[in-house]
């Protein structure tokens, strides 16, 4: 339920109740008294404001205890979450909460019959009660032992503690619930000499004690920064990691050893630890400027230690075989300087480390990458979690209690459903984010000059120093010279002093020997050899007295010579002291200006990590704000597709309307054509008899001509008059039969005029019609095509969209909105197949027959919750023991090289060949000893053999698709059932789903 | 206060970010060894058009230098053999490489090598890595280099193949922050990788059957959220089938007993010809090694034994790459941890000498039939053209064609592909 009740809100809600109830009394039938019943019903009205107000005051009490109640570490999580994410997200299904909190817990998924359990429970705080179930269950002690085995050693080979005695060690450390800053307290101070920690030693002893090793794992181990690139200079990529950083904790480590103590015929490899000095160094690419620090740690000021004269730092002096102790102990120092719950960056590095063992992320990701320029999701969030943390006295149970009960660990693995939704909600945050980025950028651009202006007078203040402590140098070098004479002389002084001692020793010895002895030889006067004794002691009792006294001119002779050098010795105390003096202001003015840098350098890195988280969140706003261009982009598109269908559908009409014209003027034409055939062959035909007329008259006329020449010559001729007569009068027959057709043909060729003209406009209309026709048929293909290019539009804005959805799902993951891919560790790994496949069960109960025969359980016992606790422990310890031979396999396929971060993904070939071809998970998947793939064989509804395989394997139901997978795989094997149950089983267990949702 | 040493050009950050906008951000950052496959696409297609490939000829023990590349017969420190002319005018080698002589014109001599180191361990790690090992950090072989800068990324082959001459195979540890995905596949004596065949309990069609079913369930899933690391797993079974189905690349036995024959029949001729299998079917860098060069006692008769085989394999392998065509493509380098020392000591042995000896290079950007560097008369230092292992590393990658002077982003960090502080010999590189 949401705890995030306003005040207004609840207001509201009972207002909201209070009327609800006035109404119900206005409902009550009235009186017949009118007056009567307006008072009742005034009495009512009252009563109810009573109510109400009574009400409103027990709903701020309520709201009060909401208020401490949101106050949880939990509620923090998602009240700043939601504020980074901007979008409302929903609760992961009880079978992904069940297989994801066991997987970070325990280590391993519950078993199909604890799966179904937990699904069907109908407490309504399920959820948390699983949580204290897992926490104190034995499985909890042991996967967070191998986690934090992983996270402190990353699989380095053990040399010099074996890895069960310090697996053993940390189980015990978190079977007690041991703080971690315990732990690291006692990780960074064990040196191997106390047998109790010796095991809390492999991190350095197992690191060789290498100072460097020691300084890249430590900074990044418990302080969430790799600093390795900064050994030789400033850190080329990351802004913030300076060399004097590097060489800051190097100097903690660098005066560390690993020393070999013989113990009988033992050899014990420790680590001891000379007298700290000042590391010198430069930057390979700034020659010529020399630094010097002393022991300083991430974030805090160079450590104040006190000054020894050489050779009076030691409580115990270094020497072979020997664990030197200084005095000043830099290392017990920076554990405890470590751990004291004041140095924010081990805080924040611990919180952000547990936050990503359950998230499969962390805050600040890389882990081993803080620093401004790459924030934590929500800084705010990471500095209140690890000041919580520090405040719960660093509980890892209970802080990851917490963060298992939030809201933000309960996130779906799947994306919102409706993207574009939470695009809106996302995108309205914008103008909000882009108004505070002004003062952001402003105060991170101030601060940042502030800390480089702090910077300058911080190398400046060393730099000053720097000549003062060259002089010191020198003045301890003639210290330790003028020591080292004197010494000589010392020493030799006091080896005769010892031997003149010891001379004097033996001869007293043997005085008082020969007083007895004379005593004796008083008493037996006869006694021969007792006199030669006596004589023979008393001669070498002088004979030593006389060799001690001659040992003191050497005596003399060596302390009348130490005596000057003892002198020069003393005086050179003094220029010591005398530097040391000049020396205080110089390094009291460089503390200052470190104090000044370090605290600039926070609030530069507060303000940049702000600044750029928030630059993340603007970026993610626009990424879903494009989201919602972006899918107004295809709507856009499909619209216009949708327009052009409309478009070119009217087009097509307009061609179809069109054929008929087309048709008309194609027929008219033809018509006309017609016509014209006929107007021609008429015409012809005229033009033929007209032509044979004319030749008729114009050959009559001749002979008319010829005759009438022929009368001249024969003038008289009637027969000839007669002709010509004759045929004059045919001539004018056949000039009149000319005359007279004259008009058919004109009246034909009128009619070819007409004809054509006719064709004429035909043609025109139908070129018309065509032109037409051909116009509006372009117009529809054009359309077409515009069509085909919005529907490929529609499709590219569609790919972008979804490549875009992509984009912003990982930025939802990022920002913990949905719940992250995280693949299973090589341990997890292991122990989810014996797990699934129930060889973990058989093993166990293999256990439990065999504690059962040595201490069978009594009635009483069961009951005895303490004692039912111990006795599961010692199970998980035996079962265990009998299969952890196995991790090995898993860790020689799945893990990342020793010395090596181990947190990275990879899928290698190989992997996939050991899984296919290799015995191991071959043979678990057999049906065997009620099994999963043996309950499949003997299930007889194929349902429920679905559900087996799935709860098994994968903690959930099968949906229907799936159960049809599996009816129908099984239903075509009746043959070989047993085969195919145990494929099923083998490919689910080798899905993505097994491998990376939990 | 900001400083930036390294090279903060516009392209290096665009590459990170499309980098921590896909891979990484796009797993929770879980990816090891960079760019996840959404990111690679149109890299693989650039590299596919021509694929540089790396051999790499490991001299165990430390070759010596006077009795292989750089003789000096006739000196107090030459020893008993002669120094005969090759096929490029000028140029002698020791009359112990015959064969190898015939095809000097294929090949780069670099006479001037000075390392400084005289442990096995570290001259080994210095020759390979190109860095000096540190306490705190540990660099990834130019083979694990070679396979993430050239392998395509959906090649179904390993990348990065190392033939032992005995073992029984596996994942080496070679990678360092590049990840598993580039450590080297072992060939134990030249076998086959490990799981690549299907055991006869399960047979093939039950086999075909739960891989289907798998990929049914995968593709569910997989329609829920699809990242590159969901990628990557459904991946590597596909390249797992891929590499049961192609076990013959790695099976030498499918090469012509003619070629065995003039390869030799010894492990190492065997391994050379496995090598130039591998080369042509596309895996992109193969280290196969001759063992044992340590030769403190009888350094002559030793030599006369080790280069026998060698040149005799040694020169039918770069005879062939040249007549197929692929030694523009492929780099051959033939290295040891160290040199043998000029002096001769009294068990007519030679001991380790990293200041004054050879590396011979062949392929790729590698001038052909030159010598660059010398040393001295008696070969006790190095006269001119001296390089040590960080060059040497950079100009293999260069001559391969890999800018060895960009990084890797691993998980969001940028690392330099080589020593930064040093740079690739140009004279050796065309």
């Amino acid at each position: 339920m949401n705890t995030r009740l306003s005040t207004g809100r609840l207001t509201a809600v009972i207002s909201d109740a209070v009327i609800r109830l006035c109404r119900g009394w206005r409902f009550r039938p009235f009186p017949p008294d009118a007056a009567t019943s307006f008072l009742a019903w005034m009495t009512g009205m009252i009563l109810c404001r009573v109510i109400a107000f009574c009400l409103l005051c027990a709903a701020s009490v309520v709201h009060c205890e909401m208020v401490r109640a949101d106050d949880s570490l939990r509620s923090l999580v998602d009240r700043r979450l939601a504020a980074v994410s901007g979008i409302a997200s929903s609760r992961c299904s009880d079978a992904e909460f069940l297989r994801r909190v066991s997987l970070d817990l325990v280590g391993m998924p519950p078993t199909a019959d604890e799966a179904r359990a937990f699904l069907n429970d109908v407490t309504p705080n399920k959820r948390e009660l699983l949580v204290d179930r897992l926490l104190v269950s034995p499985h909890y002690a042991r996967h967070m032992a191998s986690a934090l085995d992983l996270m402190l050693m990353e699989r380095r080979p053990n040399t010099h503690v074996t890895a069960d005695e310090w697996q053993a060690w940390l189980l015990k450390s978190v079977r007690d619930n041991k703080p971690w800053n315990v732990l690291a307290r006692e990780i960074l101070l064990a040196d191997g000499d106390d047998p109790v920690l010796r095991p809390a030693a492999r991190f350095v002893l197992d690191r060789t004690s290498e100072p460097n090793l020691l300084t890249h794992d430590v900074s990044r181990i418990f302080f969430g920064r790799d600093m390795q690139c900064a050994q030789c200079h400033d850190h080329p990529i990351v802004a913030d990691y300076l060399q004097a950083d590097y060489q800051g904790l190097l100097a903690f480590m660098s005066p560390g050893y690993a020393v070999v103590r013989k113990e009988g015929d033992k050899s014990i490899t420790m680590h001891a630890e000379r007298a700290g000095s000042d590391l010198a160094f430069e930057s390979v690419f700034i020659k010529g400027t020399p630094h010097r620090t002393g022991a300083r740690m991430p974030e805090a000021v160079v450590l104040d230690e006190p000054f020894f004269l050489p050779g009076e730092e030691y409580q115990v002096a270094p020497a072979d075989g020997v664990k030197s102790v200084p005095k000043f102990s830099r290392r017990s120092k920076l554990a405890e300087l470590a751990t004291s719950g004041s140095n924010v960056a081990f805080n924040q590095n611990i919180a952000n480390r547990l936050w990503a063992h359950m998230f499969g992320r962390g805050l600040v990701h890389p882990l081993d990458l803080h620093h401004p320029d790459n924030p934590a999701t929500d800084p705010e969030l990471l500095r209140t979690l690890s000041e919580r943390f520090v405040a719960m006295n660093f509980n890892i149970r209970d802080f990851l209690r917490e963060l298992a009960l939030s809201d933000a660990y309960q996130r779906p693995f799947d994306a919102p459903a409706d993207m574009l939704a939470a695009a809106t909600q996302a995108t309205g945050q914008l103008p909000e984010l882009k108004v505070q980025r002004p003062a952001l950028a402003e105060s991170a651009t101030d601060s940042a000059t502030k800390y480089s202006e702090a910077t300058d007078a911080w190398y400046a203040a060393e730099a000053a120093t720097l000549p003062v402590v060259a002089e010191l140098d020198a003045a301890r070098n003639a210290y330790v010279e003028a020591k080292k004479k004197a010494d000589e002389v010392r020493n030799a002084l006091a080896a005769v002093t010892t031997q003149q001692q010891s001379k004097h020793n033996a001869a007293k010895l043997l005085t008082e020997a020969v007083t007895s002895a004379q005593n004796a030889a008083t008493l037996l006067p006869d006694d021969k050899a007792l006199a030669e004794s006596v004589a023979k002691l008393t001669e070498r009792a002088q004979q030593l007295s006389t060799e001690a006294i001659a040992l003191t001119p050497m005596l003399e002779e060596k302390t009348t010579a130490l005596k000057p050098l003892a002198e020069v010795q003393d005086a050179a105390k003094i220029p010591i002291d005398v530097i040391v003096a000049k020396l205080a202001p110089l390094k009291a003015a460089f503390i200052q200006a470190e104090t000044t840098m370090l605290a600039t350098r926070r609030e530069s890195a507060i303000h940049s990590q702000n600044l750029t988280a928030l630059d993340k969140r603007i970026e993610t706003a626009e990424k879903f704000a494009q989201l919602a261009v972006q899918q107004q982009a295809i709507a856009t598109a499909a619209n216009t597709a949708k327009e052009r269908v409309v478009q070119l559908k009217t087009l097509q009409r307009q061609v179809a309307e069109y054929a008929p014209v087309v048709m008309q003027a194609q027929s008219q034409l033809q018509a006309a054509a017609e016509s014209i055939t006929a107007a021609t062959n008429a015409m012809n035909l005229a033009m033929t008899e007209q032509t044979r007329r004319s030749e008729l008259a114009s050959t009559i006329a001749a002979a008319v001509a010829a005759t009438e020449a022929a009368q001249a010559k024969a003038i008289e001729d009637t027969v000839l008059t007669d002709a010509v007569a004759k045929l004059k009068e045919r001539a004018a027959v056949a000039q009149a039969s000319v005359a007279e057709y004259q008009a058919t043909l004109t009246s034909a060729t009128t009619a070819m005029s007409a004809a054509t003209e006719t064709m004429k406009v035909a043609r025109q209309a139908l070129d018309a019609a065509t032109e037409e026709n051909t116009r509006r048929q372009q117009a529809m293909n054009d359309e077409s095509k515009a069509v085909e290019a919005a529907n490929a539009e529609v499709a590219t804005r569609k790919a972008e969209f979804n490549s875009r959805i992509v984009d912003v799902e990982d930025r939802l993951v990022q920002n913990f909105t949905t719940s992250s891919l995280k693949p299973l560790t090589p341990e997890q790994l292991c122990w989810t197949v014996f797990r699934v496949t129930g060889v973990y069960q058989r093993y166990w109960q293999a256990e439990v027959a065999e504690l059962e025969k040595t201490a069978p359980l009594t009635d009483e016992q069961n009951q005895d919750a303490a004692f039912m606790a111990a006795r599961n422990v010692e199970l998980e310890q035996k079962t265990y023991d009998k299969l952890k031979g196995n991790i090995g396999t898993f860790v020689s396929f799945y893990a990342a090289a020793a010395g090596q971060p181990q947190g990275d993904f990879f899928a290698t070939a190989d992997q996939a060949l050991f899984a296919a071809n290799a015995g191991s998970i071959n043979s678990w998947v057999v049906p065997a000893a009620d099994n999963v793939a043996d309950r499949v064989i003997k299930q007889t509804d194929s349902r429920i053999a679905a559900e087996e395989i799935y709860l098994s394997v994968l903690t959930r139901l099968p949906t229907d698709d799936e159960v049809a997978d599996v009816t129908a795989y099984l239903a075509a094997r009746t043959a070989d059932r047993n085969v195919a149950a145990q494929e099923l089983v083998w490919a689910v267990l080798n899905s993505a789903e097994f491998r990376f949702n939990h | 206060m900001k400083i930036g040493y390294a090279c903060k050009s516009d392209e290096h950050r665009i590459a990170r970010r499309q980098f921590l906008g896909s891979a990484a951000a796009a797993t929770g950052g879980l990816i090891a060894g960079g760019m996840g496959l959404f990111a690679q696409p149109a890299i693989a297609d650039q590299l596919r058009s021509d694929q540089k490939r790396i051999v790499v000829f490991n001299m165990h023990g430390g070759l010596s230098q006077l009795e292989s590349w750089d003789p000096k017969p006739g000196t107090d420190t030459g020893g008993p053999f002669l120094a005969i002319p090759t096929s490029v005018p000028g140029v002698h080698i020791s009359e112990l490489l015959p064969m190898t002589a015939q095809q000097m014109h294929h090949m780069c001599l670099a006479r001037g090598v000075n390392t400084s180191e005289d442990d096995h361990g570290k001259g080994a790690y210095m020759m390979l890595t190109g860095r000096r090992q540190t306490p705190a950090g540990n660099f990834p072989q130019l083979g694990a280099v070679a396979a993430k800068s050239l392998t395509p990324s959906d090649s179904s082959l390993p990348g990065h193949i190392v033939i032992t001459p005995g073992g029984s195979g596996g994942r080496g540890n070679d990678s360092a922050w590049l990840g598993p995905k580039y450590a080297s596949v072992a060939l134990g004596n030249g076998n086959p990788p490990q799981n690549t065949i299907r055991p006869e309990s399960i047979a093939e069609t039950s086999d075909a059957a739960r891989q289907d079913f798998r990929r049914k369930i995968n593709e569910r899933f997989l329609n829920r959220r699809r990242t590159a690391v969901t990628e990557a797993f459904a991946y590597s079974f596909e390249q797992a089938e891929q590499l049961m189905r192609q076990r013959d690349v790695f099976d030498v036995s499918k090469e012509p007993a003619a070629d065995v024959e003039r390869y030799g029949t010894h492990d190492f001729g065997r391994h050379c010809l496995l090598a130039r299998r591998l080369l042509e079917q596309g895996i992109t860098f193969v280290q196969l090694s001759h063992s044992n060069y340590d030769t403190h006692n009888e350094n002559f008769n030793f030599h006369i034994e080790q280069m026998g085989e060698f040149d005799r394999s040694f020169s039918c392998f770069v005879a062939d790459l040249a007549v197929r065509g692929m030694l523009d493509s492929t780099l051959i380098v033939v290295l040891s941890e160290f040199g043998r020392t000029p002096n001769i000591n009294q068990y007519y042995g030679r001991d380790h000498w990293s200041r004054a000896w050879s590396v011979c290079l062949a392929g790729g950007r590698i001038p052909r039939g030159a010598v660059y560097g010398s040393t001295n008369d008696n070969g006790t230092e190095v006269k001119d053209g001296q390089v040590d292992h960080g060059q040497l590393f950079h100009t293999y990658l260069q001559a391969a064609g890999v800018d060895s002077t960009g990084f890797f982003n691993i998980d969001g960090r940028d690392m330099p592909i080589a020593d930064p502080a040093v740079a690739a010999v140009s004279e050796l590189l065309t």
